[in-house]
């Protein structure tokens, strides 16, 4: 009950503060679904600078923070507009493709919630790092920093904290440590991902059928359905990737400028969700401010936007985070130095990734979309999205290829899926985009 | 390029029905099994323990078994994610508690009396004890 009374306060957090920043001119399906994920934000970030600031765990400040922001929003938002968005951004809500969006919601919830529930604890990396941090932030009192111990290296002890976070918040509010919270946020991501999917595209091409086989294809794919339940970063990553694509598109339709300023948000709250996250938001914000180069006024909140959102980040970088204890520059080491033998399987390797079994033939499914839809792809916004998975998949390659820590083969075989997997929504976007987008001139659903 | 689109789109409509098959096919399956133990369930014998440890920040955690195997990691990190936000220290016996955690109880015991410890708790095949000179 209390998680879902969390669920209320996040949403309403991050509602308003969309409310505030589109002016109400957004879809009121996607404003909801926005807010949530970005609600989910706000949430890691306040207990991250409660943690900051007071040292140890406080059951009501990071709430209190929360619901303070939330009513200085309201109340902010109540002086000078309606609260509601716009009636003509409220009438999506009635309309037929919204009963089938979320009917399509409610279908993938099932497997989704049997596979939670079979996999209470989630994956490996779910209990040897990610809820681990979380169980040591919330437990640990005055010595939560205990998890950046250099024995606890195994669980990545310079990896950044947002999800953990996030599930404290949701036990500060319930006053106990609770399994149940990763669990059930799990589930969450995973339908905010595809009902963001789902509903994005159908706001962006007028197409309900496509919009619906994006979003059942990244979602309904066993394999996805495993790494999605298995309480991994990685999740919230492609939540996070897409909702900043997904706003940046929808600023140029709507002719919205401030949704771009959303999209930044997400991009720094990405920073904190993982290393990759880091890697990801700054090649794409990097792409995008090239992209919006003409639009100098834009720019000068574009990037403290950006910033901004991803100060906690750069405060638990500079300030605490450990060195890599996993990292070996195999560029000067003479021990474990990086070869063309390691190179050459980094190369390779991916191609029987593509067309592993567990993928269902979906990269093949990419490679035809993107045939179909052809330089569509490679224009505008869609351009950025191009240029943004590439310059990170480069750069993740290049990692693997200079870090010799691990040996190369065990190291890909067991991450490259994951990373692979945070991208599936954002491609799922992209190609669906390219593939769907109606001529010039037709009619949308709206 | 219209019937390709089409074309592309019936193959991609029948490939989410088998996904969405698949999903619920295993989802049955996940519904209907009591026996299969997951992975994560080798930590639930520590519990418990986390009610010994209160307020204390380290303890050992000593074993004999193949740390290569992955299963032997598994046991150690879900024995730590039980026991947080007490930190286990791999292999280190200079704290006050140390959990023995090996291939049978004999050979427990026979590393217990060589560190001259003292057993304090066997605890689901573990042994817990106690090091009068630990910190």
């Amino acid at each position: 009950m209390t998680y879902f009374l969390g669920l209320l306060i996040s949403l309403a957090s991050g509602f308003l503060l969309i409310r505030l920043l589109t002016d109400g001119r957004l879809n009121l399906m996607l404003h909801m679904l926005l807010a949530l994920a970005l609600g989910f934000g706000i949430d890691g970030t306040a207990a991250f600078y409660t943690h900051i600031f007071l040292n140890q765990p406080d059951r009501w400040f990071p709430v209190g923070i929360v619901l303070l922001g939330a009513m200085i929003l309201f109340f902010r938002i109540k002086g000078t507009q309606y609260l509601i968005p716009r009636i003509k951004y409220c009438v999506p809500l009635i309309r037929i493709p919204t009963f089938w969006g979320l009917l399509i919601l409610g279908i993938l919830a099932v497997p989704l919630a049997i596979s939670a529930h079979y996999y209470p604890l989630g994956g490996w990396d779910a209990w040897s790092c990610w809820n681990l941090k979380a169980k040591f932030i919330f437990l640990g009192q005055g010595n939560w920093k205990d998890i950046l111990a250099p024995g606890l290296w195994r669980s990545n002890t310079h990896y950044p904290l947002l999800w953990p976070l996030i599930n404290v918040w949701f036990w500060d509010l319930g006053g106990r440590f609770d399994q149940a919270v990763p669990m059930l946020n799990s589930i969450i991501f995973a339908l905010l991902t595809s009902g963001i999917l789902l509903f994005g595209l159908l706001e962006l091409t007028g197409l309900l059928l496509p919009s619906i086989l994006a979003a059942v294809i990244v979602t309904a794919l066993p394999f996805g359905i495993t790494l999605y339940i298995s309480q991994y970063s990685d999740s919230l990553l492609g939540l996070y990737l897409l909702s900043a694509f997904m706003c940046l598109l929808l600023a140029e339709r709507t002719k919205n400028p401030k949704l771009k300023i959303l999209g930044m948000i997400f991009l720094g709250l990405m920073c904190f969700v993982k290393n990759e996250g880091l890697i990801s938001a700054g090649v794409t914000a990097l792409a995008f401010f090239w992209h919006e180069r003409a639009h100098k006024k834009e720019l000068k909140s574009l990037i403290p936007a950006f910033f901004l959102a991803a100060l906690p980040t750069i405060i638990f970088t500079l300030g605490f985070a450990p060195k890599n204890e996993a990292f070996i520059n195999g560029l000067t080491s003479t021990a474990k130095p990086a070869n063309w033998t390691r190179l050459s399987v980094i190369l390779v390797y991916p191609w029987f990734e593509f067309i592993s079994g567990k993928w269902n033939g979906l990269w093949f499914f990419v490679l035809g979309g993107g045939i179909l839809a052809g330089k569509k792809l490679w224009q505008g916004t869609l351009g950025v999205i191009a240029v943004s998975l590439f310059f990170y998949l480069g750069i993740v390659l290049a990692y693997y290829s200079v870090n010799t820590f691990f040996e190369i083969s065990w190291w890909l075989q067991n991450t490259l899926s994951r990373i692979l997997f945070a991208l599936v929504p954002t491609i799922a976007l992209w190609i669906g985009l390219g593939v769907s987008s109606p001529p010039e001139g037709s009619k949308q659903v709206r | 390029m219209l019937p390709f689109k089409k074309i592309f789109g019936i193959i991609l409509l029948l490939f989410v029905l088998f996904d969405l098959y698949q999903a619920y096919a295993q989802a049955l399956i996940q519904l209907q099994d009591h026996k299969t133990v997951p992975l994560h369930s080798l930590g639930y014998q520590f519990i418990g323990l986390e009610n010994v440890f209160k307020d204390v920040r380290t303890v050992g955690y000593y074993t004999d078994k193949d740390l290569d195997n992955p299963l032997s990691i598994a046991q150690f990190e879900q024995a730590q994610y039980m026991l947080a936000p007490t930190v286990l220290d791999l292999n280190q016996t200079q704290y006050h508690w140390v959990i023995f955690d090996c291939t049978s109880p004999q050979v427990a015991m026979a590393a217990i009396q060589r560190l001259k410890l003292i057993p304090a708790k066997a605890h689901n095949g573990i042994v817990l004890a106690l090091n009068p000179y630990g910190t």
